[in-house]
């Protein structure tokens, strides 16, 4: 499991103004990212969301930051309910706010699925099509559960920037 | 009624990244509404095409009609200015899911831009212990076929999230959605603003 330095993440569902106040505390982060040096910044955080549902074996988790250079972090984090399965993240820093947003709006969530490896050799068409089938159906998930959370996301974005008029 | 949902995804948004957002724009953004309900016919009033009628307002300083976001799956919300034409919600029961409490809320409404456009939105939203996301599609609409296939986007099925081990053909006996329910057929909405026009 991944222990994340989250500290307004991690209330559980604290009231709404009160978490958008703590959302303004600073504080220094450390993301792991695979295949890269960890992302390090000190940043306050601006945005979260998170698309849990007890029936579904998966989550994600958004965070998004303003780090003391001006720049902009987005930290996505995956996690699974089975405990066989190993929670991970990714980062990225942008210039803008809004090469964020277009970076939330074009990522492919299937690639966030991970394929079993087994052997396939000899395997009969039948299986191998259903395999396929089935790999189909999990890429059409995992994207539409993504494109779920982002429209969410962007909707609290809509209605936060109305209530302040 | 479906403001009532526990939410399957939720977002906090903190008062410093709105004032970034509008430091951002180009241009101030107007505020944009969430979609209202329908009008009062009586203050509904689209304005007219053709040459102005005498005493008619000065086009320069007449108001606009209002802003309009509507919510869109992994998109920034669709906005444009318009008016509400109609809208349809059902609730129907999930046939079969493992909880006979779980259902499927559908909605529909279109609006008429101020292009003169059919705008349609779609929503399906789960209730109930079911492994599944809200699904919210809006866009134009120039035809039957492209609200038909808007209607479909926004179906059951869409919100299902098959990663969970449902298996295709779904076991649950899922309802078809609000191409199944009266009164909101293209040709109708169509002619709707045919009149209102």
């Amino acid at each position: 499991m991944i222990n994340f330095p989250m500290p307004a993440a991690d209330q559980t569902n604290p009231a709404p103004a009160a978490e958008a106040q703590s959302m303004s505390a600073v504080g220094a982060y450390r993301f792991p990212r695979p295949g890269q040096r960890p992302l390090v910044f000190t940043g306050t955080l601006l945005a979260m969301a998170m698309s849990f549902t007890p029936e579904v074996p998966y989550w994600y988790e958004i965070n998004i930051f303003r780090t003391e250079t001006q720049e902009f972090a987005l930290v996505l984090k995956l996690f699974f309910q089975s405990e066989a399965e190993d929670d991970y993240s990714k980062a990225w820093s942008f210039e803008s706010i809004e090469a964020l947003f277009d970076a939330l709006e074009t990522y492919d969530a299937a690639e966030d699925i991970r394929v079993p490896l087994g052997p396939t050799d000899g395997a009969p068409p039948a299986e191998l099509a259903a395999m396929a089938y089935e790999m189909k159906a999990r890429v059409a998930a995992q994207r539409a559960h993504w494109a779920s959370l982002i429209g969410e996301l962007f909707d609290e974005l809509e209605a936060a920037g109305q209530a302040m008029g | 009624m479906l403001d009532t949902f526990a939410p399957r995804c939720e977002a906090t948004v903190s008062p410093e990244l709105i004032r970034l957002m509008r430091g951002f724009a180009a241009a101030p953004a107007p505020a944009a509404a969430e979609a209202p309900g329908l009008p009062d016919p009586a203050a509904a009033t689209p304005p007219r095409s053709g040459p102005e009628a005498p005493g008619d307002p000065d086009p320069t300083t007449a108001p606009r009609w209002p802003q309009i976001a509507l919510r869109v799956d992994g998109a920034r919300p669709f906005r444009f200015r318009g008016l509400p034409l109609c809208e349809t919600e059902a609730d129907q029961p999930v046939a079969g899911a493992p909880d006979g409490q779980a259902r499927m809320v559908h909605r529909a409404r279109l609006f008429l831009s101020e292009d003169g456009d059919v705008i349609a939105q779609a929503i399906c939203r789960p209730e109930g212990p079911l492994p599944a996301h809200p699904v919210h599609r809006a866009g134009p609409v120039f035809s039957r076929d492209d609200l038909d296939l808007l209607l479909a986007e926004a179906g059951p099925r869409a919100c299902l999230d098959l990663s969970a081990g449902i298996a295709a053909p779904p076991l649950f006996d899922l309802p078809d959605g609000p191409t199944a329910l009266p009164g909101l057929t293209l040709p109708d909405r169509l002619s709707q603003k045919e009149e209102i026009r």
